[in-house]
């Protein structure tokens, strides 16, 4: 899919009809159209004016709880000029797919009801033209149909990277884990698979009630146990759901209230001091959670090095014997066997007559032990001689963890006593409203901290209850096994359940095959878009079996804990660009590519690659940038790569709405503010 | 079925392939299950899938395993 034109009419900020049209990938090998503008211009209404024409989708991803009701659409200039008429809100959208050219409107009315504004659906359109000028109307009923086709929605948010998103992903949260999780689910596809597999389910419960109600006690103990556990489990997730909502409300109203602080001028800058410590914090709080799960992992390897002195002994003790040739002795035990029992020596003397040499021979039969436990010894010794190997690793990299845990710890000690300090001086200010926001704000973090505390209980609970559930299902099988094949009802019940193991495991094979796949996808990314320095350290990014990401190092070690905030942005994006890969079918990403604002924390380095790698590997590269992360170094960046097409800048009018100024490439060097030196 | 927007294209054939490995009743019922489960809903499979677990429930008693 390429997008060759939109308009907008009355839509948001943009009063009136408005057009933009995109830079193609044909024209003179460029493909980048850069979209600025200060933040509230409508950069982001841009990117929603799309999703609304092609889905009638009036709600993004990053807008978490905001109600539908509360997105209004129409342009309130409009109305208000209206006097009480309703006001015509379309968008327009020309884009070409598979050779085909579409022509998509979407419209809505707005009308003004008292203090209320009501958006009715007023119509939609497409027309198709093929490649030989044929075109076709689609019927109204089958427009939703025939877009799904060419995007499918549920993957429509892998084409937009806003900053928040790629922050949201670089958090070792249960939220990441959800979004990962979802991303992943929805490019599988298995919704019929899904509800095969609830519908078996559904059967093997139902014939496992009429079970229960035999007169067989253990089964009946058992299939109670199993109901109580899916109970429970169905219990613990629902109260996830609630919690990773109530977390999303929660930093949503801290948003809305720092809004608000920010009209306090008198303390702007202490709160801006706080935003910065406070991303500071979230960062080393991610770093610690990151090192203190990377030594769960070590727990096992941990309890390894408990043993090793005795490993070392028992290594050295079987060494000195090898080194003495006694492992594997010079002559076996079976053939001095048989010369005292043939009392004939190899060279044919006979042994009895030599007390010497027979008395010699008794004393190598005693230190030869047979050739089975000689084997054993031998293959303990190559077994040894491996683990033992990895003891000096493995206890550094304990070390290590363990002392960089302690550093984070101590760290974020200090960020806190700053932060309270800071927070102090806010709260003290002379306007009390200020200092009212300001408690509130205080009580919504705890809240949050409370309710991430409850989550990770939460999810550990769920996870028991999981094992427990495998163990109760084995132990049921073996019981509706005892209870006899003879009885169909029991034949029937076992049937239901092992098709419903199979199911899952099929479903399990896939998802394992898709992160595998991705993981491949984001490691190719990300390795070209790291600086020098990351690519020398960085390797491969995997998808944990918990929806998690890590880093693994050159030495295939866990790494995630040790990253820069800039290091982890460019796995966000690289593992957003695969997800986008991915449901493209290809290496090259055949949907536009909408990025808001992505360099944030990005050094030099990383931007620079960002820059000249995206437009190679997406076929449209849409950055809705600002004026504080796109400035004339990065402007020059693209502009030297030949593949910076268009430039279009979104003015605020003097009553408050927004207008779409195309400008000049070379123009836009002289309106962007200068370099400020990077962190 | 060829399904555009998938990155699989028959995703259902795929899964069916895994089944292979599985017994025959097991492949038989999880077949079933997901080609009627790409024209209902739960429920309604759940109520077909009902009568195919005892007709495969007789032809194993049937076969004497």
């Amino acid at each position: 899919m390429i997008l060759h034109k939109m308009m907008v009419e009355n839509f948001r900020q943009f009063n009136g009809k408005q057009e933009l049209e995109f830079v193609t990938p044909s024209q003179d090998n460029a493909n980048v159209t850069v979209i600025f503008g200060e933040n509230g211009r409508g950069k982001t209404g841009l990117f929603r004016a799309i999703m609304f024409c092609l889905f009638g989708e009036r709600r993004l991803s990053q807008d978490g709880d905001v109600q539908r009701e509360e997105l209004q659409l129409v342009n309130v200039s409009a109305l208000e000029a209206s006097a009480g008429k309703p006001v015509r809100t379309a968008v327009e959208l020309e884009f070409s797919h598979r050779g085909q050219t579409y022509r998509l409107r979407r419209a809505i009315l707005g009308m003004q009801d008292g203090n209320r504004i009501i958006e009715e659906e007023d119509e939609k359109r497409l027309f198709v033209t093929t490649s030989t000028g044929n075109t076709r109307t689609v019927s109204a009923t089958e427009i939703d149909a025939e877009i799904d086709n060419i995007l499918d929605r549920r993957v429509k948010d892998y084409f937009l990277f806003d900053g928040e998103k790629i922050e949201r992903l670089t958090r070792a949260s249960i939220e990441q884990r959800r979004e990962i999780s979802a991303g992943i689910r929805n490019l599988l596809n298995v919704d019929a698979l899904e509800t095969a597999i609830r519908a078996v389910g559904r059967v093997a419960k139902t014939l496992e009630k009429e079970l229960s109600n035999s007169s067989h006690e253990e089964l009946s103990r058992l299939l109670k146990r199993l109901g109580d556990n899916e109970e429970e489990q169905s219990r613990l997730r629902k109260r996830l759901d609630d919690l990773a909502d109530e977390m999303r409300r929660a930093r949503k109203e801290i948003e809305d209230t720092d809004q608000k602080l920010t009209s306090f001028n008198e303390i702007r800058h202490l709160l801006d001091r706080r935003k910065s410590l406070e991303k500071d914090l979230n960062d080393l709080e991610q770093q610690a959670i990151n090192a203190l799960n990377e030594m769960r992992n070590l727990v096992c390897k941990a309890a390894s090095l408990m043993v090793a002195p005795t490993v070392i002994n028992v290594f050295e003790h079987i060494e000195r014997q090898k080194q003495k040739g006694e492992i594997p002795s010079e002559i076996r035990r079976d053939l001095i066997e048989r010369i005292l029992e043939d009392d004939v020596c190899i060279c044919g003397r006979g042994i009895l007559k030599d007390p010497e040499a027979h008395s010699h021979i008794l004393d190598w039969q005693k230190r030869t032990s047979d050739v089975t436990t000689q084997d054993s010894a031998l293959n303990l010794w190559r077994y040894l001689s491996e683990v033992r190997n990895h003891f000096g690793d493995d206890a550094d990299l304990v070390e290590k963890r363990l002392q960089q845990y302690g550093n984070f710890r101590s760290a974020i000690a200090n960020i806190n006593r700053s932060i309270e300090n800071v927070s102090n001086q806010i709260g003290t200010s002379e306007r009390q409203d200020a200092t009212k926001l300001d408690d509130h704000r205080k009580k919504l973090q705890e809240n949050i901290i409370a309710l991430e505390a409850d989550a990770r209980n939460k999810q550990t609970q769920l996870e028991q209850l999981q094992q427990e559930n495998i163990r109760l299902r084995a132990l049921l099988k073996e019981e509706k096994l005892k209870v006899g094949r003879n009885d169909e009802l029991s034949r029937r019940s076992i049937l239901a359940r092992d098709t419903q193991d199979a199911l899952n495991d099929v479903y399990s094979q896939f998802t394992r095959e898709i992160k595998n796949m991705i993981g491949d996808s984001a490691t190719r990314l990300f390795r070209e878009l790291l600086d020098k320095e990351g690519r020398e350290n960085l390797r491969t990014i995997i998808v944990n079996d918990d929806y998690s990401l890590q880093v693994l190092d050159r030495y295939k070690k866990p790494f995630l804990a040790n990253i820069s905030a800039g290091q982890r942005q460019i796995m966000s994006i690289s593992f957003i660009a695969a997800l986008a890969r991915t449901a493209s079918r290809g290496d090259r990403i055949e949907i536009p590519l909408f990025m808001d604002t992505p360099f944030g924390r990005l050094s030099y380095e990383h931007r620079q690659n960002l820059i000249n790698m995206v437009p190679t590997f997406a076929s449209q590269w849409i950055l809705l940038a600002t004026d504080t992360e796109f400035r004339r170094q990065e402007a020059q960046l693209l502009k030297n790569s030949g593949k910076w097409g268009k430039f279009f800048v979104l003015r605020s009018t003097t009553d408050g709405n927004t207008k779409i100024v195309e400008q000049d490439i070379s123009s836009a060097l002289a309106i962007l503010r200068d370099e400020e030196v990077y962190q | 079925m060829t399904n555009d927007k998938t990155i699989l294209p028959d995703v259902n054939a795929l899964i069916i392939e895994k089944l292979n490995t599985y017994p025959a009743d097991v492949r038989e019922l999880a077949i079933q299950a997901i080609r009627l489960s790409e024209l209902y809903p739960e429920a309604a499979v759940a109520d077909q899938l009902q009568s195919i677990v005892r007709k495969l429930a007789k032809q194993e008693e049937g076969e004497g395993k």
